[in-house]
Protein backbone atom coordinates (compact mmCIF):
# COMPACT_ATOMS: atom_id res chain seq x y z
CA UNK A 1 0.00 0.00 0.00
CA UNK A 2 2.98 2.33 1.06
CA UNK A 3 4.50 1.18 -2.19
CA UNK A 4 1.67 2.30 -4.20
CA UNK A 5 1.59 5.70 -2.92
CA UNK A 6 5.08 6.13 -3.77
CA UNK A 7 4.49 5.25 -7.25
CA UNK A 8 0.99 7.27 -7.49
CA UNK A 9 3.14 10.37 -6.69
CA UNK A 10 5.88 9.35 -8.77
CA UNK A 11 3.36 9.51 -11.99
CA UNK A 12 1.73 12.63 -10.51
CA UNK A 13 4.98 13.88 -10.79
CA UNK A 14 5.82 12.80 -13.78
CA UNK A 15 2.38 14.40 -15.36
CA UNK A 16 3.46 17.53 -14.06
CA UNK A 17 6.96 17.37 -15.15
CA UNK A 18 4.82 16.96 -18.80
CA UNK A 19 2.62 19.73 -18.72
CA UNK A 20 4.87 22.43 -16.66
CA UNK A 21 7.75 22.75 -18.37
CA UNK A 22 5.75 23.70 -21.88
CA UNK A 23 3.86 26.37 -20.02
CA UNK A 24 7.28 27.97 -18.45
CA UNK A 25 8.40 27.79 -21.83
CA UNK A 26 5.53 29.35 -23.33
CA UNK A 27 5.94 32.69 -20.52
CA UNK A 28 9.92 32.30 -21.71
CA UNK A 29 10.77 30.90 -18.78
CA UNK A 30 12.99 28.24 -19.83
CA UNK A 31 14.37 27.86 -23.45
CA UNK A 32 13.06 24.79 -25.88
CA UNK A 33 16.09 22.18 -25.35
CA UNK A 34 15.53 22.63 -21.40
CA UNK A 35 11.71 22.18 -22.20
CA UNK A 36 12.03 18.75 -24.13
CA UNK A 37 14.59 17.57 -21.77
CA UNK A 38 11.71 17.83 -18.83
CA UNK A 39 9.28 16.42 -21.22
CA UNK A 40 11.69 13.17 -21.66
CA UNK A 41 12.09 13.10 -17.85
CA UNK A 42 8.57 13.21 -16.99
CA UNK A 43 7.78 10.77 -19.71
CA UNK A 44 10.08 8.43 -17.83
CA UNK A 45 8.98 9.38 -14.66
CA UNK A 46 4.95 8.68 -15.63
CA UNK A 47 5.82 5.23 -17.17
CA UNK A 48 8.00 4.34 -14.02
CA UNK A 49 5.21 5.45 -11.43
CA UNK A 50 2.20 4.19 -13.14
CA UNK A 51 3.09 1.14 -14.80
CA UNK A 52 3.48 -1.07 -11.18
CA UNK A 53 -0.30 0.09 -9.92
CA UNK A 54 -2.66 1.57 -13.16
CA UNK A 55 -4.84 -0.76 -14.30
CA UNK A 56 -3.83 -3.51 -12.04
CA UNK A 57 -6.29 -6.30 -11.04
CA UNK A 58 -8.32 -5.39 -7.65
CA UNK A 59 -9.51 -8.34 -6.62
CA UNK A 60 -11.79 -6.20 -4.11
CA UNK A 61 -13.98 -4.70 -7.21
CA UNK A 62 -14.47 -8.10 -8.70
CA UNK A 63 -18.50 -8.44 -9.70
CA UNK A 64 -19.86 -12.11 -9.72
CA UNK B 1 -24.03 -19.65 -17.65
CA UNK B 2 -22.35 -18.48 -15.28
CA UNK B 3 -18.74 -16.87 -15.73
CA UNK B 4 -17.24 -13.93 -14.17
CA UNK B 5 -16.32 -10.43 -15.30
CA UNK B 6 -13.96 -8.13 -12.95
CA UNK B 7 -14.60 -4.08 -12.84
CA UNK B 8 -11.08 -4.69 -14.00
CA UNK B 9 -11.54 -6.50 -16.78
CA UNK B 10 -14.64 -4.75 -17.80
CA UNK B 11 -12.87 -1.02 -17.69
CA UNK B 12 -9.76 -2.98 -19.65
CA UNK B 13 -12.30 -4.44 -22.17
CA UNK B 14 -13.95 -1.01 -22.54
CA UNK B 15 -10.43 1.10 -22.59
CA UNK B 16 -8.62 -1.00 -25.39
CA UNK B 17 -11.28 -0.26 -27.46
CA UNK B 18 -10.27 2.51 -29.83
CA UNK B 19 -11.25 4.91 -32.73
CA UNK B 20 -13.29 2.59 -35.43
CA UNK B 21 -14.09 0.24 -33.01
CA UNK B 22 -16.62 -2.28 -33.13
CA UNK B 23 -16.74 -6.24 -31.40
CA UNK B 24 -15.95 -5.39 -27.83
CA UNK B 25 -17.33 -8.55 -27.51
CA UNK B 26 -14.21 -9.93 -28.59
CA UNK B 27 -12.30 -8.44 -26.00
CA UNK B 28 -14.43 -9.57 -23.20
CA UNK B 29 -14.01 -13.12 -24.67
CA UNK B 30 -10.54 -12.62 -23.99
CA UNK B 31 -10.56 -11.68 -20.33
CA UNK B 32 -13.25 -14.00 -19.40
CA UNK B 33 -12.25 -16.63 -17.15
CA UNK B 34 -9.80 -18.64 -18.59
CA UNK B 35 -10.49 -22.18 -17.32
CA UNK B 36 -13.39 -22.05 -18.70
CA UNK B 37 -13.20 -20.64 -22.06
CA UNK B 38 -9.47 -22.04 -22.30
CA UNK B 39 -9.86 -22.04 -26.50
CA UNK B 40 -10.17 -17.92 -26.41
CA UNK B 41 -6.14 -17.67 -26.05
CA UNK B 42 -4.36 -20.58 -26.75
CA UNK B 43 -5.63 -21.15 -30.19
CA UNK B 44 -5.92 -24.75 -29.22
CA UNK B 45 -9.27 -25.92 -29.21
CA UNK B 46 -10.42 -23.21 -31.83
CA UNK B 47 -7.98 -25.43 -34.03
CA UNK B 48 -9.26 -28.77 -32.94
CA UNK B 49 -13.16 -27.18 -33.25
CA UNK B 50 -12.18 -25.97 -36.77
CA UNK B 51 -11.98 -29.28 -38.20
CA UNK B 52 -15.34 -30.30 -37.06
CA UNK B 53 -17.56 -26.98 -36.93
CA UNK B 54 -19.31 -25.40 -39.85
CA UNK B 55 -18.64 -20.95 -39.56
CA UNK B 56 -21.72 -20.78 -37.78
CA UNK B 57 -20.82 -22.94 -34.79
CA UNK B 58 -17.38 -21.45 -34.79
CA UNK B 59 -18.35 -17.66 -34.64
CA UNK B 60 -21.15 -18.89 -31.76
CA UNK B 61 -18.11 -20.76 -30.00
CA UNK B 62 -16.27 -17.38 -29.46
CA UNK B 63 -19.16 -15.63 -28.55
CA UNK B 64 -20.52 -18.11 -26.16
CA UNK B 65 -20.20 -16.62 -22.88
CA UNK B 66 -21.69 -13.55 -23.88
CA UNK B 67 -25.48 -15.38 -25.40
CA UNK B 68 -27.17 -13.81 -22.86
CA UNK B 69 -28.35 -10.26 -22.02
CA UNK B 70 -26.32 -8.86 -19.48
CA UNK B 71 -27.42 -9.53 -16.17
CA UNK B 72 -28.29 -6.70 -13.65
CA UNK B 73 -25.31 -7.50 -10.91
CA UNK B 74 -23.04 -7.19 -13.97
CA UNK B 75 -24.10 -3.53 -14.97
CA UNK B 76 -21.43 -0.79 -14.66
CA UNK B 77 -21.18 2.33 -13.19
CA UNK B 78 -20.71 5.49 -15.19
CA UNK B 79 -17.07 6.19 -14.02
CA UNK B 80 -16.12 2.95 -16.47
CA UNK B 81 -17.97 4.76 -19.43
CA UNK B 82 -16.27 8.09 -18.31
CA UNK B 83 -12.45 6.52 -18.32
CA UNK B 84 -13.35 4.23 -21.33
CA UNK B 85 -14.34 6.69 -23.68
CA UNK B 86 -11.63 9.00 -22.22
CA UNK B 87 -9.17 6.70 -23.29
CA UNK B 88 -10.49 5.36 -26.53
CA UNK B 89 -10.73 8.29 -28.21
CA UNK B 90 -7.34 9.73 -27.74
CA UNK B 91 -5.56 7.35 -30.03
CA UNK B 92 -3.11 7.58 -33.16
CA UNK B 93 -5.57 8.72 -35.17
CA UNK B 94 -5.56 11.86 -33.90
CA UNK B 95 -2.02 12.66 -34.70
CA UNK B 96 -3.46 12.62 -37.86
CA UNK B 97 -6.84 14.20 -38.19
CA UNK B 98 -6.12 17.39 -36.54
CA UNK B 99 -3.01 17.90 -39.28
CA UNK B 100 -5.26 16.97 -42.34
CA UNK B 101 -7.89 19.55 -40.96
CA UNK B 102 -5.08 22.21 -41.54
CA UNK B 103 -4.25 20.65 -44.82
CA UNK B 104 -7.21 21.06 -46.35
CA UNK B 105 -7.69 24.60 -45.46
CA UNK B 106 -10.01 24.59 -42.39
CA UNK B 107 -10.57 28.15 -41.12
CA UNK B 108 -10.72 28.60 -37.54
CA UNK B 109 -13.85 29.41 -37.28
CA UNK B 110 -14.87 26.13 -39.04
CA UNK B 111 -12.67 24.22 -36.88
CA UNK B 112 -13.88 25.43 -33.56
CA UNK B 113 -17.53 25.75 -34.19
CA UNK B 114 -17.75 22.55 -37.06
CA UNK B 115 -15.88 20.82 -34.39
CA UNK B 116 -18.34 21.72 -31.60
CA UNK B 117 -21.25 21.18 -33.75
CA UNK B 118 -20.17 17.61 -34.84
CA UNK B 119 -19.20 16.11 -31.64
CA UNK B 120 -22.11 17.02 -30.06
CA UNK B 121 -24.28 15.50 -32.47
CA UNK B 122 -22.23 12.33 -32.20
CA UNK B 123 -22.72 12.41 -28.58
CA UNK B 124 -26.44 13.00 -29.25
CA UNK B 125 -26.36 9.57 -31.38
CA UNK B 126 -24.65 8.01 -28.34
CA UNK B 127 -26.99 8.67 -26.51
CA UNK B 128 -30.35 8.75 -28.12
CA UNK B 129 -29.74 5.96 -30.84
CA UNK B 130 -27.17 3.50 -29.61
CA UNK B 131 -28.07 3.57 -25.61
CA UNK B 132 -31.58 2.83 -25.53
CA UNK B 133 -31.46 -0.39 -27.59
CA UNK B 134 -28.22 -1.36 -25.49
CA UNK B 135 -29.66 -1.39 -22.20
CA UNK B 136 -33.21 -2.68 -23.00
CA UNK B 137 -31.67 -6.00 -25.27
CA UNK B 138 -28.63 -6.12 -23.40
CA UNK B 139 -26.94 -8.15 -26.00
CA UNK B 140 -23.90 -7.73 -27.83
CA UNK B 141 -23.46 -7.01 -31.75
CA UNK B 142 -22.67 -9.86 -32.81
CA UNK B 143 -25.59 -11.48 -31.21
CA UNK B 144 -28.35 -8.87 -32.17
CA UNK B 145 -27.12 -9.10 -35.64
CA UNK B 146 -27.37 -12.87 -36.03
CA UNK B 147 -30.87 -12.86 -34.53
CA UNK B 148 -31.77 -10.51 -37.60
CA UNK B 149 -29.69 -11.28 -40.11
CA UNK B 150 -28.38 -14.98 -39.41
CA UNK B 151 -24.99 -16.26 -38.92
CA UNK B 152 -23.75 -16.63 -42.90
CA UNK B 153 -24.46 -12.56 -42.98
CA UNK B 154 -22.66 -12.08 -39.61
CA UNK B 155 -20.11 -14.02 -40.64
CA UNK B 156 -19.77 -11.49 -44.03
CA UNK B 157 -19.97 -8.71 -41.68
CA UNK B 158 -17.04 -9.58 -40.07
CA UNK B 159 -15.04 -10.01 -42.41
CA UNK B 160 -15.53 -6.89 -43.85
CA UNK B 161 -14.81 -5.71 -40.79
CA UNK B 162 -11.58 -7.31 -40.44
CA UNK B 163 -10.10 -5.90 -43.85
CA UNK B 164 -11.24 -2.81 -42.46
CA UNK B 165 -9.29 -3.46 -39.07
CA UNK B 166 -6.43 -4.07 -41.06
CA UNK B 167 -6.37 -1.26 -42.80
CA UNK B 168 -6.49 1.09 -40.33
CA UNK B 169 -3.83 -0.92 -38.06
CA UNK B 170 -1.98 -0.01 -41.18
CA UNK B 171 -2.24 3.18 -41.22
CA UNK B 172 -1.40 2.96 -37.51
CA UNK B 173 1.84 0.77 -38.41
CA UNK B 174 2.64 3.98 -41.04
CA UNK B 175 2.34 6.70 -38.33
CA UNK B 176 4.97 4.43 -35.80
CA UNK B 177 7.31 4.37 -38.63
CA UNK B 178 7.37 8.37 -39.22
CA UNK B 179 8.91 8.48 -35.55
CA UNK B 180 10.66 5.49 -35.71
CA UNK B 181 12.58 6.48 -38.85
CA UNK B 182 13.50 9.76 -37.35
CA UNK B 183 17.30 8.31 -36.21
CA UNK B 184 17.57 6.60 -39.51
CA UNK B 185 17.02 9.79 -41.19
CA UNK B 186 14.82 8.00 -43.26
CA UNK B 187 12.98 10.01 -46.29
CA UNK B 188 9.18 10.94 -44.84
CA UNK B 189 6.33 10.53 -47.13
CA UNK B 190 4.69 13.68 -47.79
CA UNK B 191 1.33 14.72 -48.07
CA UNK B 192 0.86 14.06 -52.18
CA UNK B 193 2.59 10.72 -51.83
CA UNK B 194 0.29 7.86 -52.34
CA UNK B 195 2.96 4.79 -52.64
CA UNK B 196 6.39 3.92 -51.02
CA UNK B 197 8.73 6.34 -51.60
CA UNK B 198 12.39 5.09 -50.85
CA UNK B 199 13.65 1.80 -49.50
CA UNK B 200 14.21 3.22 -46.33
CA UNK B 201 10.14 3.61 -45.70
CA UNK B 202 9.32 0.70 -46.89
CA UNK B 203 12.21 -1.10 -44.60
CA UNK B 204 11.09 1.13 -41.39
CA UNK B 205 7.37 0.29 -41.58
CA UNK B 206 8.45 -3.83 -42.39
CA UNK B 207 10.54 -3.09 -39.04
CA UNK B 208 7.83 -1.46 -37.26
CA UNK B 209 5.09 -3.92 -38.81
CA UNK B 210 6.88 -6.92 -37.92
CA UNK B 211 7.56 -5.87 -33.87
CA UNK B 212 3.85 -4.48 -33.68
CA UNK B 213 2.48 -8.23 -35.13
CA UNK B 214 4.97 -9.80 -33.07
CA UNK B 215 4.20 -8.30 -29.69
CA UNK B 216 0.37 -8.62 -30.47
CA UNK B 217 1.10 -12.62 -30.96
CA UNK B 218 3.18 -12.62 -27.80
CA UNK B 219 1.14 -10.19 -25.19
CA UNK B 220 -2.09 -8.87 -26.45
CA UNK B 221 -3.39 -8.55 -22.56
CA UNK B 222 -0.11 -6.50 -21.04
CA UNK B 223 -0.40 -4.39 -24.57
CA UNK B 224 -4.02 -3.77 -23.54
CA UNK B 225 -2.85 -2.62 -20.43
CA UNK B 226 0.21 -1.00 -21.55
CA UNK B 227 -2.32 1.53 -23.11
CA UNK B 228 -4.03 1.99 -20.21
CA UNK B 229 -0.92 3.15 -18.90
CA UNK B 230 -0.24 5.39 -21.96
CA UNK B 231 -3.79 6.83 -22.16
CA UNK B 232 -2.99 9.99 -19.73
CA UNK B 233 0.27 10.69 -20.58
CA UNK B 234 -0.59 10.92 -24.11
CA UNK B 235 -3.54 13.51 -23.93
CA UNK B 236 -1.38 15.67 -21.95
CA UNK B 237 1.62 15.20 -24.69
CA UNK B 238 -0.91 16.37 -27.35
CA UNK B 239 -1.70 19.54 -25.34
CA UNK B 240 2.21 20.20 -23.75
CA UNK B 241 3.15 20.04 -27.76
CA UNK B 242 0.68 22.24 -28.86
CA UNK B 243 1.60 24.86 -25.74
CA UNK B 244 4.98 24.62 -26.79
CA UNK B 245 4.87 25.58 -30.15
CA UNK B 246 2.67 28.70 -29.26
CA UNK B 247 5.82 31.08 -29.13
CA UNK B 248 7.15 29.60 -32.56
CA UNK B 249 3.55 30.85 -34.21
CA UNK B 250 3.95 33.81 -32.96
CA UNK B 251 1.50 33.36 -30.32
CA UNK B 252 2.68 36.04 -27.00
CA UNK B 253 2.39 35.53 -23.45
CA UNK B 254 -1.36 35.68 -22.76
CA UNK B 255 -2.70 34.74 -25.70
CA UNK B 256 -3.77 37.70 -26.65
CA UNK B 257 -2.92 37.60 -30.53
CA UNK B 258 -4.12 33.79 -30.52
CA UNK B 259 -7.65 34.55 -32.64
CA UNK B 260 -5.50 36.31 -35.36
CA UNK B 261 -2.59 34.29 -35.67
CA UNK B 262 -4.64 31.13 -35.49
CA UNK B 263 -6.59 32.64 -38.50
CA UNK B 264 -3.36 33.90 -40.16
CA UNK B 265 -1.23 30.96 -39.32
CA UNK B 266 -3.04 27.89 -38.61
CA UNK B 267 -6.34 27.40 -39.55
CA UNK B 268 -5.75 29.71 -42.85
CA UNK B 269 -9.17 28.70 -44.48
CA UNK B 270 -7.10 27.75 -47.93
CA UNK B 271 -6.39 24.60 -48.98
CA UNK B 272 -2.36 23.12 -49.07
CA UNK B 273 -1.65 22.22 -52.77
CA UNK B 274 -3.21 18.77 -54.02
CA UNK B 275 -5.58 19.08 -51.27
CA UNK B 276 -9.53 19.66 -51.37
CA UNK B 277 -10.95 22.55 -49.79
CA UNK B 278 -12.88 22.37 -46.52
CA UNK B 279 -15.99 23.73 -45.88
CA UNK B 280 -17.66 23.99 -41.97
CA UNK B 281 -19.91 20.81 -43.73
CA UNK B 282 -16.69 18.78 -43.56
CA UNK B 283 -15.74 19.16 -40.00
CA UNK B 284 -19.29 19.01 -38.95
CA UNK B 285 -19.48 15.59 -41.09
CA UNK B 286 -16.53 14.51 -39.93
CA UNK B 287 -16.50 15.05 -36.16
CA UNK B 288 -20.27 13.78 -36.52
CA UNK B 289 -19.11 10.23 -38.27
CA UNK B 290 -15.61 9.54 -37.36
CA UNK B 291 -17.09 7.19 -35.17
CA UNK B 292 -19.81 6.59 -37.08
CA UNK B 293 -19.16 2.84 -37.15
CA UNK B 294 -19.88 2.68 -33.28
CA UNK B 295 -22.97 4.64 -32.95
CA UNK B 296 -24.98 4.98 -36.29
CA UNK B 297 -23.75 1.43 -36.90
CA UNK B 298 -24.34 0.36 -33.35
CA UNK B 299 -20.95 -1.40 -32.75
CA UNK B 300 -21.35 0.36 -28.85
CA UNK B 301 -24.26 -1.65 -28.18
CA UNK B 302 -21.62 -3.98 -27.11
CA UNK B 303 -20.38 -1.83 -24.88
CA UNK B 304 -23.53 0.23 -23.71
CA UNK B 305 -25.33 -2.75 -22.96
CA UNK B 306 -23.97 -2.85 -19.27
CA UNK B 307 -24.65 0.34 -18.77
CA UNK B 308 -27.35 1.16 -15.79
CA UNK B 309 -29.41 3.63 -17.77
CA UNK B 310 -29.44 4.94 -21.23
CA UNK B 311 -28.10 8.27 -19.99
CA UNK B 312 -24.63 6.88 -19.88
CA UNK B 313 -24.49 7.01 -23.70
CA UNK B 314 -23.47 11.01 -22.80
CA UNK B 315 -19.90 9.42 -21.47
CA UNK B 316 -19.26 9.80 -25.07
CA UNK B 317 -19.21 13.63 -24.70
CA UNK B 318 -15.96 13.18 -22.89
CA UNK B 319 -13.85 11.10 -25.47
CA UNK B 320 -15.37 13.36 -28.14
CA UNK B 321 -14.42 16.95 -26.34
CA UNK B 322 -10.77 15.45 -25.01
CA UNK B 323 -10.00 13.51 -28.00
CA UNK B 324 -12.36 14.69 -31.38
CA UNK B 325 -11.93 18.13 -29.92
CA UNK B 326 -8.96 19.33 -27.87
CA UNK B 327 -6.22 16.68 -29.30
CA UNK B 328 -7.51 17.35 -32.88
CA UNK B 329 -6.68 20.96 -32.29
CA UNK B 330 -3.76 20.49 -30.47
CA UNK B 331 -2.51 18.66 -33.42
CA UNK B 332 -3.46 21.37 -36.23
CA UNK B 333 -0.98 23.52 -34.01
CA UNK B 334 1.48 21.45 -33.90
CA UNK B 335 1.01 21.07 -37.60
CA UNK B 336 0.95 24.26 -38.19
CA UNK B 337 4.38 25.16 -36.43
CA UNK B 338 6.56 21.77 -38.11
CA UNK B 339 8.13 21.67 -41.71
CA UNK B 340 6.78 18.29 -42.14
CA UNK B 341 3.63 15.87 -42.79
CA UNK B 342 4.69 13.06 -40.71
CA UNK B 343 3.45 13.05 -37.47
CA UNK B 344 6.59 11.44 -35.48
CA UNK B 345 8.57 14.44 -37.05
CA UNK B 346 5.81 17.04 -36.41
CA UNK B 347 5.55 15.93 -32.87
CA UNK B 348 9.40 15.27 -32.58
CA UNK B 349 10.27 18.77 -33.71
CA UNK B 350 7.78 20.48 -31.15
CA UNK B 351 9.03 18.93 -27.77
CA UNK B 352 11.59 16.29 -28.77
CA UNK B 353 12.18 12.91 -27.99
CA UNK B 354 8.68 12.75 -25.69
CA UNK B 355 6.89 13.57 -28.86
CA UNK B 356 8.62 10.99 -31.16
CA UNK B 357 7.77 8.25 -28.09
CA UNK B 358 4.28 9.32 -28.07
CA UNK B 359 3.68 8.92 -31.85
CA UNK B 360 5.43 5.58 -31.69
CA UNK B 361 3.37 4.59 -28.83
CA UNK B 362 0.13 5.99 -30.00
CA UNK B 363 0.39 4.21 -33.37
CA UNK B 364 1.25 0.90 -31.66
CA UNK B 365 -1.36 1.04 -28.60
CA UNK B 366 -4.15 1.81 -31.46
CA UNK B 367 -2.67 -0.86 -33.75
CA UNK B 368 -2.46 -3.64 -31.31
CA UNK B 369 -6.39 -4.26 -30.51
CA UNK B 370 -7.04 -3.50 -34.16
CA UNK B 371 -4.73 -6.19 -35.10
CA UNK B 372 -6.66 -8.46 -32.19
CA UNK B 373 -9.87 -7.82 -33.06
CA UNK B 374 -8.80 -8.76 -37.01
CA UNK B 375 -7.31 -12.11 -36.34
CA UNK B 376 -10.56 -12.74 -34.59
CA UNK B 377 -12.95 -12.08 -37.05
CA UNK B 378 -10.42 -13.81 -39.78
CA UNK B 379 -9.99 -16.68 -36.85
CA UNK B 380 -13.88 -18.04 -37.81
CA UNK B 381 -13.71 -17.78 -41.24
CA UNK B 382 -9.85 -20.22 -41.38
CA UNK B 383 -10.12 -22.19 -37.97
CA UNK B 384 -6.76 -21.49 -37.92
CA UNK B 385 -4.81 -20.70 -34.68
CA UNK B 386 -4.60 -17.21 -32.71
CA UNK B 387 -1.24 -16.76 -33.62
CA UNK B 388 -1.57 -17.90 -37.05
CA UNK B 389 -4.14 -15.21 -37.75
CA UNK B 390 -2.73 -12.15 -36.07
CA UNK B 391 0.49 -13.28 -38.16
CA UNK B 392 -1.86 -13.06 -41.51
CA UNK B 393 -3.29 -10.01 -40.21
CA UNK B 394 -0.12 -8.34 -39.35
CA UNK B 395 0.91 -9.01 -42.89
CA UNK B 396 -2.31 -7.54 -44.40
CA UNK B 397 -1.67 -4.42 -42.19
CA UNK B 398 2.11 -4.30 -43.02
CA UNK B 399 1.83 -4.51 -46.66
CA UNK B 400 -1.22 -1.69 -46.18
CA UNK B 401 1.01 0.92 -44.12
CA UNK B 402 3.61 0.62 -46.79
CA UNK B 403 1.48 2.66 -48.73
CA UNK B 404 1.65 6.54 -47.53
CA UNK B 405 -2.35 7.15 -48.65
CA UNK B 406 -3.46 5.12 -46.26
CA UNK B 407 -2.14 8.25 -43.62
CA UNK B 408 -2.33 11.27 -45.82
CA UNK B 409 -6.45 9.75 -46.78
CA UNK B 410 -7.26 8.38 -43.38
CA UNK B 411 -9.99 11.57 -43.32
CA UNK B 412 -11.52 9.39 -46.10
CA UNK B 413 -10.85 5.91 -45.24
CA UNK B 414 -11.95 6.70 -41.95
CA UNK B 415 -15.25 7.87 -43.61
CA UNK B 416 -15.44 5.13 -45.50
CA UNK B 417 -15.11 2.47 -42.87
CA UNK B 418 -18.16 4.03 -41.26
CA UNK B 419 -20.55 3.97 -44.49
CA UNK B 420 -19.37 0.48 -44.80
CA UNK B 421 -20.70 -0.42 -41.60
CA UNK B 422 -23.66 1.77 -40.68
CA UNK B 423 -26.43 0.48 -42.78
CA UNK B 424 -26.18 -2.70 -40.63
CA UNK B 425 -26.98 -0.25 -37.57
CA UNK B 426 -29.92 0.85 -39.56
CA UNK B 427 -30.68 -2.18 -39.86
CA UNK B 428 -30.99 -2.92 -35.99
CA UNK B 429 -32.97 0.56 -35.11
CA UNK B 430 -35.07 -0.54 -37.78
CA UNK B 431 -35.93 -3.86 -36.20
CA UNK B 432 -36.15 -2.61 -32.53
CA UNK B 433 -38.26 0.17 -33.03
CA UNK B 434 -40.23 0.02 -36.16
CA UNK B 435 -40.68 -3.98 -37.73
CA UNK B 436 -42.61 -4.77 -34.10
CA UNK B 437 -45.28 -2.04 -34.84
CA UNK B 438 -45.53 -2.60 -38.27
CA UNK B 439 -46.80 -6.27 -37.45
CA UNK B 440 -43.56 -7.51 -39.22
CA UNK B 441 -41.33 -10.23 -37.75
CA UNK B 442 -38.50 -8.95 -34.84
CA UNK B 443 -35.41 -10.90 -35.48
CA UNK B 444 -36.76 -12.56 -38.28
CA UNK B 445 -33.56 -15.02 -39.15
CA UNK B 446 -33.72 -16.06 -35.07
CA UNK B 447 -37.77 -17.03 -35.56
CA UNK B 448 -37.45 -18.35 -38.84
CA UNK B 449 -33.89 -20.15 -38.31
CA UNK B 450 -32.45 -19.37 -41.36
CA UNK B 451 -29.12 -17.86 -41.63
CA UNK B 452 -29.32 -15.28 -44.29
CA UNK B 453 -31.81 -12.75 -43.54
CA UNK B 454 -32.16 -11.58 -47.35
CA UNK B 455 -34.10 -8.15 -46.57
CA UNK B 456 -30.45 -7.10 -44.70
CA UNK B 457 -28.66 -8.54 -46.89
CA UNK B 458 -30.10 -6.73 -49.84
CA UNK B 459 -30.47 -3.31 -48.17
CA UNK B 460 -26.89 -3.64 -46.92
CA UNK B 461 -25.56 -4.43 -50.53
CA UNK B 462 -28.02 -2.02 -52.07
CA UNK B 463 -27.02 0.87 -50.14
CA UNK B 464 -23.27 0.36 -50.24
CA UNK B 465 -23.16 -0.05 -53.82
CA UNK B 466 -25.84 3.25 -54.76
CA UNK B 467 -23.39 5.20 -51.75
CA UNK B 468 -20.12 4.33 -53.80
CA UNK B 469 -21.91 4.95 -57.14
CA UNK B 470 -22.85 8.38 -55.72
CA UNK B 471 -19.59 9.60 -54.46
CA UNK B 472 -17.61 7.75 -57.92
CA UNK B 473 -20.53 9.06 -60.16
CA UNK B 474 -21.81 12.38 -59.19
CA UNK B 475 -18.02 12.88 -56.70
CA UNK B 476 -19.83 13.46 -53.87
CA UNK B 477 -17.42 13.20 -50.94
CA UNK B 478 -17.78 10.14 -48.55
CA UNK B 479 -18.07 12.18 -45.16
CA UNK B 480 -21.85 13.32 -46.52
CA UNK B 481 -22.62 9.77 -47.54
CA UNK B 482 -23.22 7.74 -44.16
CA UNK B 483 -26.23 10.33 -42.71
CA UNK B 484 -28.21 9.67 -45.78
CA UNK B 485 -27.43 6.31 -46.51
CA UNK B 486 -28.40 5.72 -42.84
CA UNK B 487 -31.60 6.91 -43.03
CA UNK B 488 -32.87 4.95 -46.30
CA UNK B 489 -31.38 1.99 -45.06
CA UNK B 490 -34.08 2.42 -42.43
CA UNK B 491 -36.96 2.52 -44.91
CA UNK B 492 -35.06 -0.19 -47.56
CA UNK B 493 -34.90 -3.31 -44.84
CA UNK B 494 -38.71 -1.83 -43.68
CA UNK B 495 -39.77 -2.09 -47.81
CA UNK B 496 -37.41 -5.22 -47.76
CA UNK B 497 -38.85 -7.18 -44.97
CA UNK B 498 -42.61 -6.05 -45.91
CA UNK B 499 -41.59 -8.01 -49.32
CA UNK B 500 -39.42 -10.91 -47.61
CA UNK B 501 -41.35 -11.85 -44.56
CA UNK B 502 -43.41 -14.89 -44.52
CA UNK B 503 -45.41 -15.46 -41.36
CA UNK B 504 -43.43 -17.23 -38.67
CA UNK B 505 -45.46 -20.24 -37.15
CA UNK B 506 -45.99 -20.52 -33.30
CA UNK B 507 -45.61 -23.48 -31.72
Amino acid sequence: MMMRTVYQMLAAAGLALVLIPSVLHYFNNIGNEQMKTYLFLGTILWFAGAIPWLGRKKKENSLK
Amino acid sequence: MKYIITNYYVIKVLHVSIESNSHIEQYVALFVTNEKYPYLNDGVKTKRMSNASSISKRLDSLYEFDREPVSKNKLQGIGNFLGMYAGEHVAGTEFVIGMLFVAHGVSVKDMFLGGLIGNILAVGSWAFLTAPIAVRVRLSLYWQLKKICGSKLVFIYNIVNALMFCFLAGAMVAVAATAVGIPFGIQMPSLQDLFPNSIGWVLTVLGVGMVITAMAILGFDALARFAKVAAPWMFLIFVTGAIAVLPKLGITPGASNFWEVARDNIWTGVARDGQSQFSIWHVIFFSWLANAAMHLGMSDLTILRYAKKWQYGFASAVGMFLGHYVAWIASGILYAAANSDAPGVVAYEAIGIAGAICVVIAGWTTANPTLYRAGMALQVASGWSRWRVTLLAGVITTTAAMFPALVMKLLDFVALYGLVLIPMGAVILADFYIIPRLGLQQYYAEQKKINFNLAAGATWFIMLTIALFVNFHFHVELYFLPVPIWIISLGTYILFSRLYQKPVKTE
